[in-house]
């Protein structure tokens, strides 16, 4: 994952939640509260030294000393310990902003079908906590998934059992085989479920749409892959296995509804533009094909132009 | 963070702390004299610097709004029997109310609910409300949960449309509608941004139909744009719930019945998505939209065949019609 950008607002933000947090935990170590909000030490000491010189001004301009903020600079030098002394201003934690409500509603709404039960629960009780803790109703944006296929149930047991998982697949195009895998985390991605896991079949990491496992079943042996979520690139698949190299004729505005298939512009002319797509199955072609019907036209080669037509003409 | 960063971090940060104190709230004069970092750049005697701090401070204050600091401004009389703003904080709307706790199990499914932010605007804003859920100091519970839900918003409209719709403005687009073959220009004012089963759509104000209209973000084919400087004033309402209602709804009146090759990577695909297939191998599929269920389906090609309505069967055939058109080797030889 890239490292987010930090901005101001991210400082701000820290300097807010850093002050009830030490109201609450000093002394603790700058070591424990870089943990706790998951920056570096330097971060937190940094704002540990920025807060000791702001306060609370009147008109003169210059704080007074029993305004400031302050700490115990020896521990705080000497061992690394923030013992807050001196607090002003603010105590609690800031309520989230409509918008900043609005993203960890939607998330909960997007993981809510997929974990057990008793987390279930949690979730409904959750957003009203989110609402109450926020300035104004989250509002805007909202997130809304079917269920999961039932697949993702056995998955989840199975992760929180440390034990493999079996069932029938088959991929795009090819047979059908069993698979037993050691699961190591469940994807969404654009309301699609993946599993990513060591392939016991294949003897590699692999990513299964979950939606065609069929039978899937725990397999009480216990995981035996060191493998851990943090192995896991952010890309799902490779595409190593492309035997099909398609040339495309796409209008410029409906090249974005492809681009998740990589395609390379080769030749513009006019209005359309011309792409070689790389395709690991004929599948692969008719789901791009399927994407703006009748828009998006493949030109070359011959053979794959006839078979699309054919592939056509077998549906109406 | 640049030197410029931290001095906008020290401003912004002393700003809230100042006025939190003041329960009778402080005048924008009295604040650019209190706080060093406005001071310092305040003289009332040169116009242009004045205009320069106006316009710090009201970033300022749009930003900390931002943040879900409540900044309340009223009105109070002079000596000299004129009126001027003052402007506070007022500390109950500022913090967590009392008793508003979160054990470990709840903390560890609100970071994996901020976290399927990734990319774009609202990661940011995830971010925030983590930082700030942190400072309760409540570790996530162990393990975690095996889970990586992921919201992507890398819909090429989504950004722009974000943006017009926070600023309440009015945003123009090329729009395909479903079925034809060119887009064509749309005015809207956004209300609200939904996604469902993974898709985005916007709930917007058609402004030339002067009525709500729903679209979809990835028919839209260009960089929305924001057209002029002009707002649009919407009744203030959940729009997005009510777009998922409406599409609930639907989802709940449209029913289709499809034909599944038995084996095929169709019926494996649809069954897990809408349940067993009959005996005849006929799958229900509940749908918002006949156009959008029918771009899913073309996929599958000669292994599903739709039976009912009528609409999703002629929306089928029109896209394999046009795709056999524009692949037929004979009549494109021919011209």
């Amino acid at each position: 994952m890239a490292k987010p950008r930090m901005q101001a607002s991210d400082g701000v933000t820290l300097l807010l939640s850093l002050v009830p947090y030490l109201i609450v935990e000093s002394p603790v170590s700058i070591a424990d509260a870089a943990k706790n909000f998951g920056v570096s030490e330097n971060m937190i000491r940094e704002a540990v030294e920025g807060l000791t010189t702001l306060g609370v001004a009147d008109k003169t301009g210059i704080p007074m000393h029993d305004q400031m903020f302050d700490i115990d600079w020896d521990q705080f030098l000497d061992e690394g310990i923030i013992d807050l002394t001196h607090t002003v201003g603010i105590e609690g934690t800031p309520r989230f902003s409509a918008r900043e409500a609005a993203t960890l509603v939607a998330g909960l709404s997007l993981i809510e079908n997929a974990v057990s039960g008793d987390n279930r629960e949690l979730i409904h009780g959750l957003r009203d906590k989110i609402a109450l803790g926020s300035s104004s109703k989250p509002a805007g944006i909202s997130v809304a998934t079917a269920h999961p296929p039932q697949a993702v149930d056995s998955i989840r047991d199975a992760i929180d059992q440390a034990v493999h998982i079996e069932f029938e697949y088959r991929s795009a195009g090819s047979e059908t085989l069993t698979r037993l895998v050691d699961p190591i985390r469940v994807e969404a991605v654009s309301g699609t479920w993946y599993l990513r896991g060591y392939c016991h079949t294949r003897k590699a990491l692999r990513t299964f749409r979950v939606d065609r496992m069929l039978n899937a079943r725990i397999d009480l042996t216990p995981r035996d892959t060191t493998l851990e979520e943090k192995d896991l690139d952010d890309v799902l698949f490779d595409v190593s296995e492309s035997d099909i190299v398609a040339t495309l004729s796409v209008p410029a505005w409906a090249l974005g509804s492809i681009s998740d298939f990589g395609p390379r512009t080769i030749a513009e002319s006019g209005e359309r533009i011309t792409v070689e797509v790389n395709f690991a199955t004929v599948e692969g072609v008719y789901r791009a094909l399927a994407r703006r019907p009748g828009v998006i036209t493949v030109i070359a080669p011959q053979s794959l132009r006839e078979q699309v037509a054919e592939w056509a003409k077998n549906a109406l | 963070m640049a030197d410029d960063a931290q001095i906008k971090v020290r401003r912004q940060f002393g700003l809230i702390l100042t006025l939190i104190s003041h329960r009778f709230g402080l005048t924008k004069n009295e604040i650019f004299e209190s706080l060093p970092e406005y001071h310092e750049r305040y003289n009332p005697h040169t116009e242009d610097k004045q205009e320069d701090l106006l316009q710090t401070f009201e970033r300022d204050k749009r930003e900390i709004r931002e943040r879900g600091i409540v900044i309340d401004t009223f009105e109070t009389e002079t000596f000299s029997g004129g009126q001027e703003t003052r402007y506070r904080i007022v500390e109950e709307d500022y913090d967590f109310p009392d008793g508003l706790n979160f054990s470990s199990a709840e903390i560890t499914l609100l970071r994996l609910a901020a976290e399927a932010w990734r990319d774009g605007s609202l990661s940011e804003d995830s971010r925030h409300a983590l930082t700030k859920l942190r400072s309760l100091g409540i570790p996530a519970s162990e393990p975690l949960i095996g889970l990586a839900p992921r919201i992507s918003t890398t819909a090429p409209a989504f950004e722009e449309l974000k943006d017009i719709l926070d600023k309440n403005a009015i945003a123009t687009f090329l729009y395909l509608k479903p079925g034809a073959t060119k887009p064509e220009q749309r005015t809207v004012a956004p209300l609200a941004l939904v996604n469902r089963r993974g898709l985005w759509y916007v709930l917007a104000h058609d402004m030339d139909a002067d009525a709500q209209r729903t679209f979809l973000l990835s028919r839209i084919v260009n960089k929305p744009k924001r057209l002029g400087t002009r707002t649009f004033e919407a009744a203030a309402e959940d729009y997005a719930a009510q777009l998922e209602a409406e599409l609930d709804q639907l989802d709940l009146d449209n029913v289709a019945h499809v034909w599944v090759e038995p084996g095929s990577d169709a019926a494996v695909r649809l069954q897990a998505a809408h349940g067993a297939a009959s005996e005849e191998g006929i799958v229900e599929i509940h749908f918002s939209d006949v156009n959008l269920l029918a771009d899913e389906l073309t996929e599958f090609g000669a292994t599903v065949r739709p039976k009912s309505p009528s609409s999703l069967i002629d929306a089928l055939r029109a896209r394999f019609e046009s795709l056999v058109a524009t692949h037929n080797v004979k009549e494109h030889a021919h011209g």
